[in-house]
């Protein structure tokens, strides 16, 4: 048998040479990611854009896809007239309770994980507090700080968002520890290593991805809360969501307002995500060879 | 000196009874294996001897101190855990030197001290890396390199090679004795695997349902068992059994199963001279089986006149299964037997190395 020289002849192609099949399922996937990034963010654009443009173009027919004058104007007024200290509010309260709640809820869930406290039941008596709609014990809470003295104030909310937050801390970082050999602990402890220091040398270290995921979504969840900082608070301790909704007026909506707001107040989040989505991904791929 | 000694030692989880009353003294720079069916209580002793499981009751003592109280950290001893346990976070030479920083060895130290723990089991190209990076076989090296880096008392080893294949525990097993040699430590080491236990020990406990079964040096285990527990556990392949009953009469004592009388040699009849009658269980090992040469049977052996049912080539030797009675016994034979199911076949039967077992207190009689 011999093996000719010349390649067997190729049916004429429709395609130019240089698009091959690959480049073409390629070109394909592009386009499909396009057009699902355009759904997600045309939201976020909208918002953008509303923020920068003059009162007149926001309801006009077309609708104004780009200003021809941006303007940052209303930037300006908001923090000329403070009402950028919502964020800050919020960065106070947010932030505060996600660390007491962390530091709380992961030495509660070690406690569970290992060794075993309050038996079997525990875990899911403590997630439950998790499942009750705010709403329903929004008035009960509204009292108690009535009497506390606590309305409209820093510690009231951080308080509550802590309560409210530590179950699903609890829950969430009892998983992780779990997933960590107990052998690794204790060879630390034979190793030389204290209880304490085996946490914080190998068991911390080791959780870090589920602490940073934890930590973000907790985060979140107290930036974003609403009913209980609607009807807390007044004047002092407004939050950036309780606030956006004061621009909404029977009369007349600041539409550019509640736009700028908003774009103010999705800055501090959208950080918060893309710093520690580093630590995020390079947990993830530390995670993902089983030991 | 630091040899170890436990004195009535329990365990409970809630109502399960792990240990029940253990004695055990291990002897300083000894290499001591317990050994056991899974759930015997092995690992709970060992775990107990490091500090990371409270006794319920008894006393642990290493050096002659009692160190019931005695934090893990504080003990002194390494250990090598079945899954390895290494850090994922740190590098391999981390890992290594994670006990020594622990003890606050000074830096200058550490670096040769673990290049020469590297050195010793071969992991020197490995310092650098992940232990994701890592083979099975590697990741053990590891753990033990962590344990070995180590100047401890007791180094203590919880089934280090039960995730490897076969021949990589061969080799491990083969380096850990060597190790031991070169080290003279006091060793404890806990398996299920009766070859580990009779390869490596100075000396064997052996553990059932949280009990010592029998301890010694691993070659009186094998001859002489103290219960069919014992006789059936160690040695490769197990020990046979078979239904018999003793029968005594004026010539000697001899040992009647499937149909045969097997003879006691002199030298042991006179021990089982008023047994007459006794139902027993006849045990041997398949290698005190020998092919028969010759008219008259091997001083102290018995003939027996049986069929080949099921050959078995392992190489070095053959193992051919046959019926006694109604019992199915394996005897191995050297390697170049050429014996077909079906073929006749003449064993001289070692009647001075049989077991005979009481049948109602299992205790070899």
């Amino acid at each position: 048998m011999t093996v000719s020289d010349t390649p067997a002849p190729q049916p004429p192609s429709r395609w130019p040479h240089w698009l091959t099949r690959e480049r073409r399922r390629l070109a394909w996937r592009f386009l499909l990611a396009l057009v699902v990034l355009v759904f997600f963010l045309f939201p976020v654009y909208w918002l953008f854009i509303t923020s920068i443009k003059s009162a007149g173009d926001i309801f006009a027919r077309p609708p104004v896809w780009f200003p021809e004058q941006p303007t940052f104007r209303i930037f300006g007024v908001l923090f000329k007239d403070g009402d950028v200290w919502a964020i800050y509010n919020s960065l106070i309260i947010a932030t505060v309770s996600t660390v007491v709640a962390m530091v709380i809820g992961t030495a509660a869930a070690y406690s569970i994980a290992r060794f075993k406290t309050g038996g079997q039941n525990l875990a899911i008596w403590i997630i439950s507090q998790r499942m009750i709609p705010p709403i329903v014990i929004v008035f009960p809470v509204f009292l108690l700080f009535v009497w506390l003295g606590w309305i409209d104030s820093y510690i009231g909310l951080i308080l509550l968002y802590i309560a409210f937050n530590l179950p699903y801390v609890i829950w969430m970082m009892r998983g992780y520890i779990e997933d960590i050999p107990v052998e690794v602990e204790e060879s630390a402890l034979t190793d030389g290593c204290s209880r304490w220091q085996a946490l914080r040398k190998i068991v911390f270290p080791m959780a870090r991805t589920g602490i940073f995921a934890t930590a973000v979504f907790t985060f979140i969840f107290a930036w974003n809360e609403f009913v209980f900082a609607l009807i807390l608070t007044r004047t002092e301790v407004l939050t950036f969501p309780v606030l956006v909704t004061h621009y909404y007026g029977a009369q007349s909506t600041f539409w550019t307002k509640i736009a700028a707001l908003s774009v103010l107040g999705t800055l501090p989040v959208f950080f918060a995500v893309a710093t520690l989505q580093r630590f995020l991904v390079r947990g993830i791929t530390m995670g993902a060879v089983k030991g | 000196m630091a040899g170890v000694r436990l004195r009535g030692v329990h365990k409970r989880f809630g109502k399960v009874h792990a240990v029940r009353g253990v004695d055990i003294e291990i002897p300083d720079r000894a290499f001591t294996v317990l050994v056991g069916p899974s759930g015997c209580g092995k690992s709970t002793l060992l775990r107990m001897i490091a500090g990371l499981e409270e006794l319920t009751e008894g006393t642990v003592e290493i050096e002659g101190a009692v160190v019931n109280d005695v934090r893990p950290k504080d003990r002194d001893v390494a250990m090598v855990f079945q899954n390895y346990a290494l850090y994922p976070h740190m590098s391999v030479f981390e890992n290594v030197a994670f006990g020594l920083r622990m003890r606050n060895a000074p830096n200058a130290e550490i670096r040769p001290r673990v290049e020469r723990a590297a050195d010793m089991l071969g992991i020197t190209d490995l310092l650098e890396r992940q232990p994701r990076q890592l083979s099975g076989g590697q990741r053990q090296r590891v753990a033990m390199g962590r344990a070995l880096v180590r100047d401890a008392k007791l180094y203590l080893f919880d089934e280090p090679l039960s995730n490897l294949d076969a021949q990589l525990r061969d080799e491990m097993r083969t380096e850990i004795k060597r190790l031991h040699q070169d080290m003279q430590r006091t060793m404890i080491y806990v398996t299920h695997d009766q070859v580990e236990a009779m390869t490596l020990a100075d000396r064997i406990v052996l553990l059932r349902d949280g009990q010592i079964e029998q301890e010694g040096p691993p070659l009186e285990l094998y001859e002489r068992p103290a219960t069919r527990f014992v006789a059936g556990f160690i040695g490769s392949p197990a020990m046979n059994f078979a239904r018999a009953r003793i029968e005594a009469a004026e010539g000697g004592v001899s040992v009647a199963a499937g149909g045969n009388a097997f003879a006691l040699p002199a030298e042991r009849a006179a021990r089982y001279a008023g047994d007459g009658g006794r139902d027993v269980l006849l045990g041997i090992r398949p290698e005190h089986m020998y092919r028969a040469e010759g008219e008259a049977a091997r001083p102290g052996c018995a003939r027996l006149d049986t069929t080949v049912e099921i050959v078995e080539p392992m190489g070095a030797n053959t193992l051919v299964n046959f019926h006694l009675g109604e019992t199915s016994m394996l005897v191995r034979l050297d390697g170049s037997a050429a014996d077909q199911p079906g073929d006749a076949l003449a064993l001289d039967v070692d009647m001075s190395r049989a077991v005979l077992v009481d049948p109602e207190s299992e205790r070899v009689i």
